[in-house]
């Protein structure tokens, strides 16, 4: 059973922690161009917060467009994760991607995404207001759709 | 008379120390004794300090409440960030028996032992629990019909909504002084406090401003917060948007300097006017009021 991330936007306050701590925990430095989730203001409601982050897909569009085989599907964790020692930085993955996930490391040359920390995701153990939650995917799929109004 | 060991924090003493007096003079008030915890540390941070190591974060925070636990008290904190680091950090040691004797290990050498005792407490719990709202609104001296504020909740209470309510609790609380509170549409939003491990600027123009704005169309008379953290946040950002060209004077106090007031407590005696945007109109308001 796959975990993925669910940003509740109703709980967020937009600190920006999470972004904050991705960079933190995966560069050394606390730079929000380096996070792999991303705080933006909702443009329909004043005040209030979406997150982009990876899904972790079932089928990742990233991991079949790779020409060089980098982007491999956990098949125990499910996590989508890039060898970063593979990758070419050819930015395939960040063009397909439909919400533009991983993107594009100007230094190191490559792409970069979420890899869920391995397993319990920094962003989530330092959510100041409780936003986000790693939640097993079916729980996280019911959950958008009631909020959506698409199910009861 | 009830008995609580004081956790005062870093921020509150050092730049606010108007809340700190504020805090023992109203719950003297009610009854409440605060004993002074001696030789305590920062508590920490819950942010760059666990993410850098996590397990001194854990040894840091045990310390302090093991030293807290020699009282024999429960502990009171003023500070969201405070009581975030020492109550999760209590329950989760209360719990986690491997972490535990992994954080007494560390602390042995200072002869200290983290037993999970205690309780944490914010001091919204207290007033609102053991005061209780009636009790509040009974002491009231100064009623403060005529008054508007924006309630500044703060992130790390919100975590704490479907649990403690302590949101729900810190409103019940501003409205027993009989302040009119102003629902406005960015009351969720972040102060922008934590943008200062980053870009300050970011924070003040794209979190701090925007909520500013937004509480400025209700011209309410003042904000009242929770956290140190926010407090800062919002005098911090003014006095930097009065740099930059903006024209912003929207006084911002600590729920308990408000109850201080509503109680009869002299503002001189706080030290309220050490605020850096001075509350002037507001303390006339309430002057007013009597």
């Amino acid at each position: 059973m796959q975990k993925v991330l669910l940003h509740n936007p109703e709980k967020c306050s937009g600190c920006t922690l999470c972004m904050l701590i991705c960079s933190f925990s995966h560069f050394n430095v606390c730079d929000y161009a380096l996070s792999s989730i991303k705080i933006v203001n909702d443009p329909g409601r004043k005040g209030r917060f979406i997150a982009i982050y990876c899904s972790h897909c079932e089928f990742p569009i990233c991991e079949a467009s790779c020409p060089k085989n980098a982007i491999k599907k956990d098949k125990e964790t499910g996590i989508v994760k890039i060898n970063s020692m593979l990758c070419i930085g050819c930015k395939t993955c960040n063009v397909l991607c439909p919400i533009g996930v991983p993107w594009f490391h100007e230094k190191r040359r490559v792409s970069i995404k979420c890899d869920l920390c391995g397993g319990l995701p920094y962003c989530v153990r330092f959510c100041s207001t409780g936003a986000l939650t790693l939640v097993p995917r079916e729980e996280a799929r019911a959950k958008v759709l009631i909020a959506g109004g698409l199910k009861a | 008379m009830i008995e609580y060991t004081f956790f005062r924090g870093c921020m509150i003493p050092a730049l606010q120390p108007f809340v700190e007096a504020a805090a023992i003079k109203v719950l003297e008030k009610f009854g409440i004794r605060l004993r002074e915890l001696k030789d305590e540390t920062c508590c920490p941070v819950p942010e760059a300090p666990k993410a850098l190591d996590e397990l001194s974060w854990y040894v840091m925070a045990a310390r302090n409440l093991a030293l807290a636990e020699k009282t024999g008290l429960n502990l009171m904190t003023i500070c969201s960030g405070c009581f975030e680091t020492l109550e999760e950090t209590n329950e989760v040691l209360k719990e986690n028996k491997v972490l535990r004797s992994a954080v007494n290990e560390k602390l042995a050498p200072l002869s200290l032992e983290f037993k999970g005792l205690m309780q944490v407490k914010n001091v919204i719990e207290v007033l609102y629990d053991e005061v209780g709202v009636k009790r509040i609104s009974d002491a009231i001296t100064r009623k403060l019909d005529g008054i508007k504020v924006c309630l500044q909740v703060g992130c790390r209470l919100y975590k704490t909504e479907e649990t403690k309510g302590l949101p729900q609790k810190f409103r019940e609380i501003v409205k027993a002084t009989g302040c009119k509170v102003i629902d406005y549409e960015t009351d969720r939003m972040c102060c922008g406090f934590p943008t200062i491990y980053v870009d300050p600027n970011f924070g003040y123009m794209q979190r701090t401003k925007l909520k500013l704005d937004d509480m400025t169309s209700y011209s309410p008379d003042g904000i009242v917060v929770i956290c140190p953290a926010c407090l800062n946040q919002f005098e911090m950002a003014q006095l930097d948007l009065k740099a930059k060209g903006y024209s912003y004077d929207l006084p911002c106090i600590n729920l308990l300097e408000l109850l201080a007031l509503s109680l009869g407590i002299s503002s001189s005696s706080l030290g309220i006017q050490w605020h850096r945007i001075k509350p002037d109109q507001l303390l006339k308001k309430v002057e007013d009021g009597r």
